[in-house]
């Protein structure tokens, strides 16, 4: 999964499109894994992810977002073969947490891989 | 935590169900639940909803943060059958507020002069659809304080119609045959329209277990209380023969207490309720229709966003150009008797249908999945109840207008429909 964070940072962090929708976004991602208990969080600052942590779900509370799923799930929406609107429409991921941010990511998605 | 996501959740179902169009509707029961059957009606219509809110709280636990209608039918039903209740319910939101629109208009030209009244709506709606273009959205304090303000002034000018010394209490009329509150049943459901709303607004899973639910019950108490009271209100004070024709019952029973700033009061209400209802109803709609559109379903134009905090615009368009649309249809002579019979179809058709997921989905195994305490054995008559009865209702001769309305719309979501899938009717005919 860390890979899977790491590139899809990267590509976020170097695209210029992205960083002129998102320029003003500040929040914190966390991602459960269901199968693994594993949690992981996306610091994002203006825009840019930074810190990528992992730990257990409980380390991700004060999260504003939060996105739950098996791992493999979570890597497909995270590499762009599966579009997360349908995946959460079809009961395969959770999603929870402001609009505004579920917005964001789903832009992000549709930059990055046009799904 | 749980208590404060409790009370805003409450605050959302609440907020979504007190509107003025509740009002219009709420004196249309009077003619088939006078007296004291008004609340034996509400308490009908308020168990119907408890069942009806216990199923949508189980089903959400399965598809948190998805577009609830649209998952739970999908899963249920498939694709197709899925999409075509999904814009049934983008159609009634539009239909719904059409109506909010032209009793507000209503409204403000009883209280203000000549065009006054026109160019205040204009600039409200204007004002509304701004703030959504621009992507702000009403803070909870806010929701919560509008929630609250509406429900403790409408409680305020029934008090003072109850204990106006000046009212000479009429008669309480005697209770509706069995028949009439079958027919009263179906309309009083639409008072508790939009609670539903809650389940997108959960923000953890543990929610679904018991603050979803105790919230959304809470508000189906509420609302049964809150009507049920103005209700009592406006049949102390007005004749049983006045008050089915009402389109703004709350104004006119501030007119009747002759209390200075009883009519400021009730147009603050109407307002409120209006900005509040319309703000959610347009923002919600217009992400159903966002969300259909990234699912590839709609045109890739309801997805566009705009702004830099990426408002689905276009989306948000379509919804306001269709309730404006709408609302001068709802002036239509024809279709004063006959407008809570199209909201009570729709929202019966609506609701059996997320039964029916709900009576499909039981049978599934998800580990995800919270389950409420629901059999199907109760749920089956719920279900019977609401699809006879707003099927009887649609029936009724004076619904001849509500059906021509019907009839457009089921036209147009299948014309869509067929569109949308025109390839594979195409590839199976092949």
């Amino acid at each position: 999964m860390r890979d899977v964070l790491e590139q899809f940072r990267s590509r976020v962090n170097a695209s210029a499109q992205i960083q002129r929708i998102v320029k003003d976004w500040n929040t914190d991602v966390a991602l459960d894994e269901r199968d693994t208990a594993t949690s992981w969080r996306l610091s994002v600052q203006h825009g840019r992810i930074g810190a990528i942590d992992c730990g257990a779900p409980a380390t991700t509370d004060g999260c504003a977002m939060r996105i739950v799923g098996d791992g493999a799930m979570l890597r497909a929406v995270f590499e762009g073969r599966i579009n997360g609107i349908r995946a959460n429409n079809d009961g395969l991921i959770e999603i929870y947490g402001p609009m505004g941010d579920q917005v964001k990511l789903d832009a992000i998605a549709l930059i990055l891989w046009g799904i | 935590m749980a208590l404060f996501e409790g009370v805003k959740l409450a605050a959302v179902a609440a907020g979504m169900a007190i509107t003025i169009s509740c009002n219009t509707v709420l004196v249309s029961l009077f003619p088939h639940a006078p007296g004291r059957a008004l609340f034996t009606a509400l308490a009908l219509a308020g168990l119907c909803m408890a069942v009806v809110v216990l199923c949508f709280a189980e089903l959400a636990s399965r598809f948190p943060g998805a577009i609830g209608i649209r998952a739970f039918t999908k899963a249920a039903f498939g694709n197709r059958f899925s999409l075509a209740v999904t814009l049934f319910y983008v159609a009634m939101v539009m239909l719904i507020g059409g109506l909010e629109v032209y009793l507000c208009h209503l409204m403000l030209a009883r209280v203000l002069p000549g065009a006054a009244g026109g160019a205040v709506l204009a600039m409200l709606l204007a004002a509304i659809v701004w703030v959504n273009l621009a992507g702000h959205e009403l803070s909870l304090r806010l929701q919560v304080a509008m929630t609250l303000a509406v429900a403790v002034t409408m409680l305020t000018l029934a008090w003072l119609a109850l204990h106006d010394a000046a009212a000479t209490p009429l008669p309480i009329a005697a209770a509706g045959a069995g028949g009439s509150l079958l027919e009263a049943v179906p309309r009083a459901l639409f008072l508790f329209i939009g609670i539903e709303w809650a389940v997108m607004h959960v923000g953890r899973h543990a929610a679904f277990r018991r603050t979803l639910p105790l919230a959304m019950i809470g508000s189906v108490v509420a609302i049964a209380l809150l009507y049920g009271t103005f209700g009592a209100a406006l049949q102390a004070r007005f004749g049983p023969g006045t008050l089915g024709s009402m389109a703004l019952p709350h104004l006119e029973l501030a007119r009747a207490l002759n209390a200075p700033g009883a009519i400021w009061l009730a147009t603050a209400v109407g307002l409120l309720a209006v900005l509040s209802s319309f703000n959610v109803g347009l923002s919600g709609a217009a992400r159903i229709l966002y969300s259909l559109a990234r699912e590839r379903e709609l045109p890739a134009w309801f997805a566009q966003l705009h702004g830099p905090r990426l408002v689905p615009r276009n989306a948000m368009l379509f919804i306001s150009c269709g309730v404006l649309v709408m609302a001068p249809l709802m002036a239509l002579p024809a279709l004063a008797e006959s407008l809570s019979m199209l909201f009570s179809f729709h929202l019966a058709m609506v609701y059996a249908c997320v039964l029916l997921a709900w009576l499909r989905m039981r049978r599934r195994p998800d580990g995800r999945g919270v389950h409420q305490p629901l059999h199907p054995l109760l749920v089956w008559p719920v279900l019977a109840f609401l699809a006879t009865t707003g099927i009887g209702v649609m029936a009724e001769p004076q619904a001849a207008a509500a059906r021509m309305i019907l009839l457009g719309e089921c036209l147009a979501i299948g014309a869509i429909s067929a569109y949308l899938f025109r390839s594979a009717l195409v590839h199976t005919e092949g």
